[in-house]
């Protein structure tokens, strides 16, 4: 081995040491975004940040809860960033923390230190990914759930910030955890807490939309707490009612009784086929010479001894190949009316008395 | 025109004429055996020659292209089989192949046409015509003169009139084209020139036209040159010795076109010699060259007959006659031969040919010598002769045809041939009409004939006779006695017979018969003994039949006497019997009394009792067209009648029948129910009718509403109240009005007697169930598709109240007391207050209130779509109980004191209890859905999709009648004045009457 190669590894293994030696106090401790602001940093110092991932803006990170900026001066880091998914991933940051160039546009808005102060940033050095939103709740709640004495409170807590969370990022898996610990963390036997548990589900439901799982919850606690009327007044709140001697949401009521959406209103199969029909045949409008009936009687009539339909034949053909109908439907339409023949789901719809529309196969 | 003979005008005078004054048209050329030769000029020069030659001295166009070395024999031979196909010029495809040039072409043609002039002018008979300026238009139309030549005609003429002299010169030395050469000594000369490679050719093999083709020279100069050979000695013909040599050795080698080339030169040498010709004419023969061949042996003939060698000319004749002809003179030297040898079949053969040639020139005279020449060859031929007579009487030789005919009657009359005699003797009278005594000897011949004739006629008649009697007079008496013999023994048969039965009358018959038909025979004694025999036994049988029945007598009036008094006793107990109802009883006594006092005559005219029946009861019944009474009746008859028996009632198919009546004493007929009347009232009926004012009111498909007098079945009136197709509502009646809703959310109420509407709401909504008028007349009711319930005014229409269900309303609504209790498709009951106008009570359901709700004023009946009933109270609408059924409902609701009653789909009426909703019972009503329920009394009548109607008894629990209507219904029956009232899918309404 050469002298000049024993020197260099020397050197190398010296300035791995004293790294080692300047960056382990300082990176023991893993701050959260939102407890940066409160932290008496001072430019220079080494910081390790834990956060949800904002926003880029440029070359600046931007996390959750945090108006500090987290600088990507170095190319790779720029890549790196691309890896993650903004609003959803969790990101671990380590930095320098620096003052903020006020003469630069992208420090506006920043957070200064104090009154008179510059604001400061922190450059950042190394990206790594930090736990999800779901990992850290699960561990959490089951921090929550383990824990000795009262935990009602810190588990409605925990229900607030998995809300707020999901608010930001809609992971279903925040609903299931949610769901849990709302069984599971609260004291929903206490009749003192039925109207914490009831304001949270309000406000579950103001975040999640879920109607079923809101009522669902609410059936959780009625049965803890039966005759309690404000339980039944929440449900109904929701636009939930009995049915069949079960609690239903209105939705789920409409579509057990046959009706379906459409256009935000609930209307039954056949009256939806109508009004798609009345859209489809808008086209009628425009054809001023509307000349329907291509074939002479005898054709129609020899098609309708075969069973068949075409579009041009009158009613009493249609009747002769398919039978009369069970249901009949009229509209005005385009200044006359448009009939609908209901054969079971199947239709037909004549205009001005003509055959226009047949089922199809 | 000009024209002339060439005896007198040479063809060098006539072309000279012709170019001197420049004349233009087309000389032509006859000949006498040769082809017409044209030669073409223009403006006095020869421009075309065509034509063949006069001899084989002008080659073919082919032959001097060979000749001048410009195609090969082998290109010659491959453009003449392509020629054959193509049909083109043989010139004019070998340059299209590129074998030759257009200039050697033309080269040829000249060459060809030169050749072709000069042996014109070889001609020294014939005539000549020039047509002035007619010329053909290829020649005029050429102007390139491709086809055409120019040739000097002063040119042509000089060496024409120089060729004529040499060619005196040359055919001294070379007589024929056939002449065969052989060189001699080796000659010393130029190696190259046409003479030495013309000696080269001189082996003695080859006749000089076959130096032609590859001399290469014209023919003229061949020739020529052979001329200068002969003359320098160079050359020599060949002897006829060493021909004749040469042609056996060909012939021993069978090659026969050298052998014929060396024969013919020597028959050229010696043309006297027949065996040369004889030998010619073979070789020919075997080259199918049949003309040759047969003018050589022809020529042989000649020889041989001027010879007188007879033997030689059969010997040859058989040879040619299969190539002569029958009127070749030839034929008759070979006849003359073949006599002369005495060959006789040949000579028949070729006499007969002869005769037959001779006789079509009419030369009878000879024909009738060849005949008579063939006639001493076979002298018994009759027929030869009387042919021979024929042909002298032809030849007006009437003696000798005279003479031979005598001869051949005589021959025939020694043979007594009278047939054939008869013949000749007519031949004979028409050759010599004049002789008396042939006509008489005919006259004879022909009454002898006739006489012979006749005597074999009768000899056969009078044999035949004489059979046909004997055989009569042998037989017919020994039939006569065998037929008299078995009659007699069929007559002992019948005796005997007699004898058991004591019936003789056919055995005297019988024996009477043969004394009276057989009166010869030798039986008819023996028949007289039995007809005495039977006579004595007959008269003993008789005095002994007379005294047992004056015994029996005696003996049964005694009987009557006594029967005459227990008859009467017999017949009081059966009135008694027949008047308690009993008529079983009655009828057992009846019936006994004319068995046991059949000899009674009171007692055989008895008639038996006999009760009617029918189902239903009513039935007029009549006996062979007479009516006996109204059922149930009692009705007499006599045992052992047949009787037409119609049974006919209204309502019910008429009965015919034929019945035996022997010992019946009941008689019963099941009717079969039929409508009273039908009405084709509208094109479908699929909903309820009902009764208003008298008349049946029912809305059909074809968007009308019909008003139906049920009385004259008569539609009274219809009126619109949508289109075609259109499922308006059901119709509700009170009092005289009836209420109706349509696809377009109107209501209407109209008055049922005149079909005017009192007033017209719009509602908007689509109409499925029946508006319904409030008991008191005050309020309407009309539940729509929107799932909205309307309440109207009944006085003018208006609407009161609209009350909102969650889904659509198809069930119609129903008034109890302050109550509108309606029912929705979202499975709720709801309640209407009509004094508030809001809705105070609601029940749920377990599943859509699809069908109508029925009520008895204290509960409420809804059946619900998942199969269930439920009763309600009224006004609360509390649940009293729901009982799930697990199949489908079909009606609605039908509460009885008994029960309350709901059809299925599957064809059941199932009965609940009213206060517990189990199920008490349920019958089949047939198959099929039930479409209604009617209630009368204890019947409840079903009516079913099939068409059929069940009537079943509440009581019973049992289907109590049915009647099948014969066409789909889809709506409930209506009851009304004891009639049930049918509406099909057809739109037939029927009329059925109601007996239990």
């Amino acid at each position: 081995m050469s002298p000049r190669r024993t020197a260099g590894g020397i050197l190398c293994l010296a300035l791995l040491l004293a790294r080692l030696a300047l960056g382990a106090g300082d990176e023991a401790r893993t701050i959260p975004a939102a407890a940066l602001e409160r932290e008496a940093l001072r430019p220079g110092a080494r910081v390790t940040v834990a956060g949800k991932y904002k926003e880029l803006l440029d070359r600046d990170l931007h996390l959750f809860d945090c108006r500090w900026r987290f600088m990507l001066n170095r190319p790779e880091l720029k890549k790196q960033i691309l890896d993650f998914k903004a609003q959803r991933d969790n990101v671990l940051v380590r930095g320098t923390v620096v003052t903020s160039d006020p003469a630069d546009p992208r420090a506006q808005g920043a957070a200064p230190r104090a009154p008179g102060e510059d604001a400061l940033a922190v450059e950042v050095h190394e990206l790594e990914a930090a736990p999800s939103d779901v990992e850290v709740f699960s561990r959490e709640l089951q921090e929550v759930l383990g824990a000795r004495g009262e935990r009602a409170r810190a588990a409605a807590a925990l229900l607030r910030r998995m809300l707020v969370s999901y608010e930001r990022h809609e992971d279903p898996e925040i609903v299931r955890l949610f769901r849990r610990g709302f069984a599971e963390g609260l004291r929903l036997e206490d009749p003192a807490a039925v109207g914490e548990a009831l304001a949270l589900l309000e406000a579950m439901h103001a975040s999640f939309h879920d109607k079923q799982a809101a009522l669902e919850m609410a059936l959780l606690l009625e049965s803890a707490h039966r005759g309690d009327p404000r339980i039944p007044r929440f449900i109904t709140a929701l636009g939930c009612r009995r049915h069949r001697g079960a609690w239903v949401t209105h939705e789920a009521w409409k579509e057990k009784q046959g009706f379906v959406l459409h256009d935000g209103s609930w209307v039954l199969p056949g009256e939806k086929h109508f009004l798609e029909t009345q859209e489809k045949l808008q086209g009628l409008k425009h054809q001023v010479n509307l000349i329907l009936r291509r074939r002479t009687d005898r054709e129609y009539q020899l098609l309708a001894e075969k069973g068949a339909l075409e579009e041009g034949m009158r009613p009493e053909e249609v009747c002769a190949a398919a039978g009369f109908p069970e249901r009949v439907e009229r509209r005005p339409f385009l200044g006359k009316d448009l009939t609908q023949w209901r054969y079971g789901g199947r239709y037909c719809y004549f205009f001005d008395g003509l055959l226009v529309g047949k089922p199809g196969k | 025109m000009l024209q002339g003979d060439l005896a007198i005008f040479s063809l060098g005078e006539i072309f000279q004429s012709l170019a001197i004054n420049n004349h233009t048209g087309t000389l032509k050329i006859h000949s006498p055996g040769q082809q017409e030769k044209s030669i073409y000029f223009l403006r006095g020069e020869i421009t075309y020659f065509s034509g063949d030659s006069p001899s084989a001295r002008v080659p073919r166009l082919g032959e001097i292209l060979v000749r001048m070395q410009l195609v090969t024999s082998a290109d010659l031979d491959e453009a003449l089989a392509e020629q054959r196909e193509s049909r083109k010029l043989l010139g004019q495809l070998l340059v299209d192949k590129g074998r030759i040039g257009e200039d050697d072409l033309k080269a040829a043609i000249t060459t060809k046409t030169l050749e072709g002039l000069y042996d014109v002018f070889l001609l020294k008979t014939g005539t000549f015509e020039f047509h002035m300026g007619e010329v053909p238009k290829e020649v005029l139309n050429d102007p390139e003169g491709k086809c055409l030549l120019s040739l000097n005609t002063s040119s042509v003429i000089m060496e024409g009139l120089r060729q004529i002299d040499e060619w005196a010169l040359i055919q001294k030395k070379v007589k024929s084209f056939d002449d065969i050469y052989l060189r001699v000594g080796i000659p010393e000369g130029d190696p190259g020139s046409p003479s030495t490679a013309l000696l080269d050719q001189l082996d003695g093999n080859r006749p000089v036209r076959d130096l032609f083709v590859t001399f290469p020279g014209s023919r003229f100069e061949c020739c020529k040159a052979l001329c200068d050979l002969l003359e320098k000695g160079h050359i020599r013909p060949l002897t006829e010795q060493e021909c004749l040599e040469r042609a056996e050795e060909k012939l021993r080698d069978r090659q026969y076109s050298q052998a014929a080339d060396f024969l013919q030169f020597a028959s050229s040498i010696n043309p006297d010699r027949a065996e040369t010709h004889s030998q010619l004419g073979d070789a020919l023969s075997s080259l199918y060259q049949d003309d040759a061949a047969r003018a050589a042996y022809v020529r042989a003939i000649q020889i041989l007959h001027a010879n007188e060698d007879y033997q030689g000319v059969a010997g040859l004749s058989d040879r040619l006659l299969p190539r002569i002809s029958f009127e070749d003179p030839e034929l008759e030297k070979i006849f003359y031969s073949y006599l002369r040898v005495q060959n006789f079949k040949r000579a028949a053969a070729t006499g007969n040919l002869l005769v037959s040639s001779l006789q079509k020139k009419e030369d009878f005279v000879r024909a009738a010598a060849v005949l008579e020449a063939i006639g001493a060859l076979a002298p018994r031929d009759l027929n030869l002769k009387i042919q021979v007579a024929g042909l002298f009487e032809k030849a007006g030789d009437k003696a000798r045809a005279t003479a031979l005919l005598e001869e051949v009657a005589g021959t025939l009359e020694r043979e007594k041939k009278l047939r054939e005699l008869h013949k000749v003797l007519r031949l004979h009278v028409a050759v010599d009409p004049g002789r008396q005594d042939l006509k008489q000897k005919l006259a004879a011949v022909q009454a002898l004939q006739e006489k012979i004739a006749r005597r074999k006629r009768y000899g056969v008649t009078i044999a035949g006779g004489l059979i046909i009697a004997l055989l009569v007079g042998t037989l017919l008496p020994l039939v006569y006695e065998l037929k008299a013999r078995e009659f007699f023994s069929h007559a002992e048969r019948l005796e005997q017979i007699s004898m058991l039965s004591m019936d003789f009358r056919q055995a005297k018959e019988a024996y009477l018969a043969l004394v009276k038909n057989y009166s010869f025979s030798t039986k008819v004694a023996e028949a007289q003994v039995a007809l005495e025999r039977i006579s004595t036994v007959e008269r003993s049988l008789f005095e002994k039949m007379e005294g047992e029945a004056a015994a029996r007598k005696l003996e049964q009036e005694v009987k009557l006497a006594a029967l005459r008094e227990e008859l009467g006793a017999a017949l009081h107990e059966a009135e008694a019997a027949e008047k308690a109802g009993d008529i079983q009883k009655s009828h057992e006594i009846y019936k006994r009394v004319t068995v046991d006092y059949a000899e009674v005559t009171s007692a055989r005219n008895v008639l038996l009792p006999l009760r009617v029946t029918t189902y239903p009861a009513g039935a007029t019944v009549a006996f062979d067209g007479i009516e006996a009474g109204v059922t149930p009746f009692i009705h007499r008859y006599k045992p052992g009648m047949t009787v037409r028996i119609t049974v006919a009632r209204a309502s019910c198919e008429p009965i015919e029948r034929w019945v035996e009546l022997n010992d019946q004493w009941e008689l019963r007929f099941t009717l079969t129910r039929r409508p009273l009347g039908e009405l084709q009232a509208a094109p479908a009926i699929e909903q309820p009718m009902v009764l208003s004012a008298g008349r049946l009111v029912f809305p059909s498909r074809d968007g009308n509403l019909y008003a139906v007098d049920p009385l004259k079945k008569s539609v009274l009136w219809h009126r619109v109240v949508g289109r075609f197709g259109d499922r308006i509502s059901d119709v509700s009646a009170l009092g005289d009005e009836v209420y109706v809703g349509t696809v377009t959310g109107e209501v209407t109420a109209i008055a049922a007697a005149t079909g005017r509407s009192r007033w017209i709401a719009k509602l908007g909504g689509s109409m499925i169930a029946a508006p319904v008028a409030s008991p008191d007349g005050k309020w309407v009711a009309a539940g729509s598709t929107s799932g909205t319930v309307h309440l109207l005014a009944n006085a003018d229409g208006s609407e009161a109240a609209r009350l909102a269900t969650e889904n659509e309303v198809i069930a119609r609504p129903l008034f109890a007391g302050d109550l509108l209790i309606a029912g929705s498709t979202d499975d709720h009951v709801y309640g209407f207050s009509l004094s508030r106008l809001e809705k105070v009570a609601e029940a749920e359901l377990t599943g859509d209130v699809a069908l109508d709700l029925a009520g008895d004023g204290q509960h409420v009946i809804a059946c619900t779509a998942d199969g269930a009933v439920h009763r309600l109270e009224v006004p609360s609408l509390a649940v009293g109980w729901s009982r799930a059924l697990g199949r489908t409902l079909a009606t609605p609701a039908c509460p009885s004191a008994l029960g309350i009653h709901v059809g299925t789909r599957s064809g059941q009426v199932v009965t609940l209890e009213r206060e517990t909703g189990d199920v008490a019972w349920e019958v089949s009503a047939g198959e099929g859905q039930v479409t209604g329920l009617v209630l009368r009394g204890p019947r409840l009548y079903a009516s079913l999709a099939t068409g059929k109607v069940a009537a079943v008894d509440i009581e019973g629990r049992r289907v109590a009648w049915e009647y099948s209507s014969g066409m789909p219904i889809a709506s409930p029956p209506l009851l009304w004045d004891g009639n049930l009232y049918l509406g099909g899918s057809t739109g037939t309404i029927q009329y059925v009457e109601v007996f239990e």
